[in-house]
This record gives structure tokens, sequence and C-alpha cells, in this order.
């Protein structure tokens, strides 16, 4: 409902609808710019986009509702929509709705437009696409667009601004009258015509509402009265509900392409359609798949390369630059080690993804604003749907590969929330780049050199395999989820190939800007206080007689003028005894027995309990356990490990199953709060991540136990 | 097309300027070739389906060209009113075309 702060000022509510693909959320950014919020609604995995434009003294607070093809609502992004135009759920419907619409489809477009206006509030027609259309020699006659629909329409180029202060004029203009809905446009058979003129004044209903009930649309309007009639109806008539609904489709599609013929002028020129003949090329039988390999290793290729640089100066600044300040500025004590290695060493581990993270996700905006991605997902079906999901799945676990949280927020562009959500799910099993230290440390340190044929030896194929093993264990669990908690048939496809577009830089920065700030709010938060969590299990409790070992051996040494070199030893060894007798530590013994069965000690305990944060941090954690310090030499924290003895067998603690095991069991856990942070954030709720960390830890655990059994037998 | 229902005396062929098709010519979407043109005679299948399918634009009488199809029984394009659409063959065989 409008605000009235003042008569001057009012604040209204406009709905943005449309097609997927009909320049939508270009005009929106054009009006929002940056005064623009994406959240959630509560419960679904439907982003919520709201923004605000200020024209003259009107105000107005845009919602961008997900784009949809008509209100029957099939996803729950089509549910939002409808209800949010209808004012179901709480909500009152908006003030004015501006129905964007893509010229050069005018006669689908036409549909969703026909619902929007059957729904009663005001509405304001805004075409799109204006100059694609110019370029292929169409023009419209808005004014006998306007006729025919019976409201206003504008004619708007989002990316110069013609036509949006029109557009805000005629919503001033509709906003500040009362709005007189226009009657039903479309006609329908004869027989069924006249019984709903006939019918609808004795219901006491509109035109509207009663084809609605007769076609079995159940809405708060279907009062009893009415489904009596409707039911009358339908009888006369000998036809069912499903029917009815079919007659309606075709009598609109009857209508909308009659219009479309009427006001839109083609000046007959020879049109080379440009992208049926990239689609010749990037859907070809044979270059098709070979490009998209090319493009996806493109992308991956360039994402680890660029990223590397500010990736290096974030590292700088939070492992170097930052501590140093806050040792100038603050004494050595519990604040200035809460500081350095509690929050910012906790936060600068996830902080540093933040460049890999936003250049992925500019290659998948430019994929899916160009058009390429629905073509990527045309090509993937087919392998995709063996597994119960669909193509568009494809390239958010793609992007999984470099880094799971932006493959999780670009599943927004899937639109059957089963097949969303069992994506969510797996996407942290593809093996993401925070699993390379790891991975790293462990087969260099335990899986042996030697060539197998050619360049490959165990050690290359040791990765090899841990990839393999995510990407099968993805496929597999998809499939079991598909066929149990999130069961259901495969989504259908049924996908529009849009038109090939040149990315607009706006949008893409606007993007950009959004996510980033997403990532950094939603992991930030969580980060942060976990972080200072685990800095004080690290940290405390201070242990007495450690303390007094170490500051005698410290005299003792300065006092012989021990070298620089001694000193950082016998810090390092300190540092060790610190964390044994820390809460860390003592957790790392009690869950000693849990992990015992996979051939894992207490301080490799220690280690999956740090790298809870991140994964990566396990490599520093084992480096400071033994002893190395925290950053870590290669080359001395290996040899550690080789020549770690159990105390009581004698037996080495690392063996290469000792290793493989541990391998294993980062390929399938969920060590990363960001993610949880990102799950939590894209399913509105608690239920889905904590369900993640669940079965991830579980599959885990089976997997490393299955993997030291299977070991054991064989040796 | 007739009504579908138990016939009752009313029932009569309420569709005005009803299409006529050619049954001789008319076979499954899927089964196009590269490049064919048919004219939609119906839509079976599952309701739900057949209704978004009907909501895109391929109601009855409507010219669609099949354009490729993917390898190995992957999906097929189509051309409706002048944009392109993909669906998997399973969706395009409940899909009937008079060629």
């Amino acid at each position: 409902m409008p605000t009235t702060a003042s008569k001057a000022e009012r604040t209204f509510t406009i709905a943005l609808a449309g097609n997927p693909n009909s320049g939508k959320t270009t005009l929106f950014n054009a009006l929002t710019g940056l005064r623009q919020k994406t959240g959630n609604y509560p419960g679904v995995t439907v982003e919520r986009k709201t923004g605000s434009w200020v024209v003259g003294r009107s105000h107005f607070d845009l919602i961008d509702l997900p784009g949809c093809y008509s209100l029957i609502p099939r996803s729950p992004d089509e549910k939002v929509a409808s209800d949010i135009i209808f004012g179901r759920e709480s909500t009152n419907p908006p003030d004015a709705i501006i129905c964007v619409v893509d010229v050069t489809n005018l006669a689908r477009h036409l549909y969703l437009v026909g619902q929007v206006i059957e729904a009663g509030r005001p509405v304001v027609v805004a075409l799109s696409m204006i100059d694609e259309a110019a370029r292929l020699g169409l023009t419209v006659d808005t004014k006998r667009l306007a006729q025919h629909l019976k409201v206003p329409v504008v004619e708007v180029t989002a990316s110069n601004g013609r036509g949006l202060d029109i557009l805000g004029a005629e919503l001033d203009r509709i906003l500040n009258r009362p709005w007189d809905p226009p009657t039903r446009a479309f006609q329908l058979p004869p027989a069924l015509e006249s019984r709903i003129k006939e019918y609808a004044p004795l219901a006491g209903a509109t035109d509207i509402h009663t084809l609605n009930c007769v076609a079995g649309q159940h809405t708060s309007a279907c009062t009893d009265k009415l489904e009596k009639i409707a039911k009358q109806v339908r009888a006369d008539l000998g036809v069912d509900e499903e029917t009815v609904r079919r007659f309606i489709v075709e009598a609109r599609y009857k209508w909308q392409r009659g219009v479309a013929r009427e006001v839109i002028r083609f000046d007959g020129r020879k049109n080379s359609n440009w992208t049926r003949r990239l689609d010749d090329i990037f859907l070809h039988r044979v270059f098709g798949p070979i490009i998209l390999v090319a493009v996806l290793a493109l992308v991956f290729q360039s994402v680890f390369t660029w990223a590397s640089y500010p990736a290096d100066a974030i590292s700088y600044v939070t492992d170097v630059w930052l501590p140093g300040l806050v040792e100038n500025v603050l004494a050595p004590g519990p604040l200035q080690s809460l500081l350095i290695d509690g929050v910012i060493a906790g936060v600068g581990a996830v902080v540093v993804f933040l460049p890999q993270i936003l250049l992925i996700y500019m290659f998948l905006t430019l994929l899916e604003d160009s058009g390429y991605l629905s073509r990527a997902a045309f090509i993937l079906d087919h392998f995709m749907s063996k597994v119960g999901l669909s193509g568009r799945s494809f390239i958010p676990l793609l992007s999984s590969f470099a880094c799971a949280i932006p493959g999780i927020m670009a599943t927004r562009t899937i639109p059957h929330h089963k097949d969303r959500l069992a994506t969510i799910l797996i996407a942290p099993l593809m093996t993401c780049a925070a699993r390379l230290p790891i991975y790293a440390l462990l087969i260099a340190a335990f899986v042996p050199e030697t060539k197998v044929w050619g360049p490959f030896g165990y050690q290359g194929l040791t990765l090899l395999g841990l990839y393999l093993l995510g990407i099968v264990g993805a496929m597999l669990v998809a499939a079991i989820f598909r066929r149990t908690i999130l069961r259901g048939p495969t989504p259908p496809l049924l996908m529009e190939l849009p038109t090939y577009r040149i990315p607009r830089i706006k949008t893409l920065l606007i993007t950009l800007w959004d996510r980033g700030k997403t990532f950094l709010v939603a992991a930030g938060t969580i980060i942060f206080a976990v972080s200072i969590l685990l800095w004080a299990l690290f940290s405390y409790p201070h242990n007495d007689g450690v303390e007094a070992a170490y500051t005698t051996e410290h005299s003792a040494l300065v006092s012989q003028g021990a070298s620089a070199d001694d000193l950082a030893a016998l810090e390092n060894r300190a540092a060790a005894e610190r964390l044994r007798h820390s809460f860390a530590g003592y957790i790392g013994r009690a869950i000693e027995p849990i992990i015992a069965p996979l051939g894992f000690d207490w301080k490799m305990g220690i280690g999956i309990l740090g790298s809870f944060a991140a994964r990566e941090v396990f490599v520093s954690t084992m480096g400071v356990t033994y002893g190395v310090g925290s950053s870590t030499d290669d080359a001395s924290l290996t040899e550690r490990l080789q020549a770690d003895k159990n105390p009581q067998t004698g037996e080495p603690v690392w063996t290469p199953l000792v290793a493989i095991t541990l391998l294993v069991f980062y390929a399938f856990a969920l060590q990363c709060m960001s993610t949880i942070a990102v799950i939590k954030r894209e399913t509105g709720g608690w239920k889905w991540p904590a369900f993640a960390f669940v079965y991830m830890t579980v599959l885990a655990y089976g997997a490393a136990l299955l993997t030291r059994q299977i070991g054991l037998y064989f040796s | 097309m007739t009504s579908m229902g138990t016939a009752t005396p009313n029932a009569i062929d309420w569709r005005e300027g009803g299409e006529t098709f050619d049954m001789n010519q008319v076979q499954r979407l899927s089964r196009l070739l590269a490049g064919q043109i048919g004219r939609i005679v119906t839509v079976q299948g599952e309701p739900q389906l057949a209704l978004r399918i009907l909501e895109l634009g391929l109601v009855c009488g409507t010219p669609v060209r099949l354009l490729r199809a993917a390898p190995l029984g992957g999906p097929i394009e189509v051309e409706i009113d002048g944009s392109f659409l993909s669906l998997r063959r399973d969706e395009a065989d409940a899909i009937s075309v008079e060629v």
C-alpha cells in the first residue's frame, strides 16, 4: 500500500514481471543502479531482488520478480512471482506492475501480459529489445498495441535510458487515479463464451474469476456457488477441467498472434539470422562439444591464472601487513593473539578466495547473458538426466571445481527446485582448489614418485583418482537423492534458447558487486564467529608447566647467545606443546577413539578440527602441531610427518595407507564453513546446510573406513 | 478435435473454426527430419507438462520447425514464432504434428 509521508512524497511498490531473457533484469538495473539488494524468500531457494527508483517526486520500491512464462506456477520461482502479483501469502499485491516484453518475441510474451492484466492491478507494458528489433527491420506500432491491450505501452531502451522517464510518467499517471481493469481481451469458443457471460453475473463473480473456476484454477475467488456453476458449465459442454485449460491457452495464443501480426511492421529486409548461424556451429554434432570443452578449459585456466595475483596480494595483507600493524599497536597478549591468529588469520583464509569467486562469477555471467549457457545445457542434458539432474546443473558443478561457493550461487539458474537442491548438495563433492594444498602435502610425502607410463606417475594418478572420486561420488549421491529424499521425475528440459546477445558491462559489474557482497557478508559473519571460537580452542587453556619450561629454556638460550634460528626452533617446539595442552588438543585426543579405526591419531584429529574453518588450514595446523611453525616449509613438515612414531607401538604414525585414507576423507568431507554459510543463504534456512554437513561427514568416514579396510586386506 | 468426456446432447463440436488435419501425414515431433516444418495437431502426455508445452505456444495448428537433434538421443531444438526451444525426445514424443 502506498505510504503517504506527505502529499509530495509517496512510496509505491512496483513489481517487474516478464519472461526470462526478456530484458527485465537489465531494466531493473537501469532503474535502480546500485540501490538494490538481493536476499532470499524464506524457506525457498528463490532469490528476492528489490531496489529503489526515484523519478521526480515519486519513489518506487521495485521488486524484480523471478522470470516466468505463465502465472500458473510450475516451479518455486513462478509460484513466488504468481503469489506476489495476486497478493497471496500475507503480502499486499503491488501497487502496479511493469510487464517487460521482448518485441522480437511479441506473440509469446503477450501470454504472460494477458494473465498479469487479468490479475487486476494497474499495469504498464515496457517494450524491450527495440534496438535488436530495429536491426531485424521490425517496428512496433505502440499506439495500436496499447489499444489492443488497453493498458499503457512504453518503449524502453535500458542501455541508454531512453523511455525510462516516460515509463515513470505513465506509472505516476495510472497510480494517481482509480484503475479500471480492462475486460478480457481474447475470445473463447462461442459455446463457452456465451455460458461465461450468462453465469458470471449469476454467481456475482467477474468474467475472469468465472472462467478460471471453470478451468479448475482454484483461487480464493472460487466460492461454493461459483464451483457449482463451473461444474454445471463443464457438464453442459461435456468437457473436463484440463480440456478447458487447453482451449483457453489456444484462444489466448490465437488472439496474441493476431495482435502481433497487426502491430509489427517488417520492412522486408534480408535478414541473416545470427543466432541460427552461430547455433549451427555451437550446437554442431561434432564441433559443439569440442567448442564447449575448449570454452570450459579456457575459463578454468583463466580463473586459476588470473586469480593468483590478487589472491597473493590479499595474502600479503592478511599474513604480513595487517598482523604487522596490529603488532605495532598492541602489546603481545591475548587480544593481540585473538586479532592476529584468530580473526585476521581465519577471515583471511577465506577472503583470499574472493578473487577466484569473482572471476568464476564473471565468466558465468558472461556465458549466461550471451546466451551460450543454454547451449551448454542443451549439449550436456542427456548425460546429466541419467542421474536425475538437468543440463543446467553442469555449469554450477563445473564451477565448483574451483570453489563450491560460486557454483552453489550459480544454481539460481536451475528452474526445478529439486534439481537445484540436489545440485547444491553435491557441489561440495567436486574437488575444489582448497583441497589441493592438503593433496599436495600428503601426495608428496607419502606417494612414491615412480613413473608408471611416460610422464605419468603414481603421484599424478593419485591426484587424478581423487578428482574422479569426487565426480563419481557426486553422480552416485545425486542419483540416490533423486530416488529418495528429493524423489521426483527428472525435470522437463523445455528450455528456451535465447538469441545471442552481447553481455552488458553494467549488468556484469552490478552482479559481481552483489555476489561479492553476498559472499563476504554470508561467509564473513559465520567465519568471523567460527574463527574466534577455533582460536579460543587452540589457544586455551594456558598450561603453567609448559610456560614455565619455555621461560626457563628461553632464558638459558639467550644467556648462551643462541642464534635466531635456535630461538625460532624453541618457539616452534613451545607452540606444539601449547597446542597439545589446549582445548583443541584435548578434543583431538577425545575423538581419537572415533577416528582410530581410520588409522588417524589425535594430531590428525586436531588438523581435521581446525580445517573445519577452511580446508587448507589443515596444512598450517599440522605445521604447528609438528613444531615446524604455521608458515610451513613443506620439506621440513614432510620430514616430520614421515618420522613421527606412535609412542606405544613404535610404528610410524603416517603410512601411505593412512595418507590415502586421509585423502579420501578430505575428498568427501564438507570442511568449509563458508560453503555451509552460502548453502544456508541460498536455501533460506539451516536445514539443508546441516544435512549437507552430516551426510558428507558420514560419507567421508565411511569411504575412509572402506579405504583402510581394503588397504589392510591387500597388505 | 472432438471434446473429451462423456457425450451429452449438448456436446456439439463447439470449437469454432476447428482445424482439420490429414491423419495420414501426422507423426511425432521427434521424428521430423532436420529442417522439416510441421503443424501441431495435439499434445498428449502428462497434463501438467502438456499444458506447459502449450503455454509456450505449441498449440493446435501452430507451425513448428525441427532444427536439430543432439546426438545419442539428446534433446531436440525447434523453432516456433521465431524463437528457439529445446525439448527432450520423450517430451517431443508427446507432440504430434502434421507434415
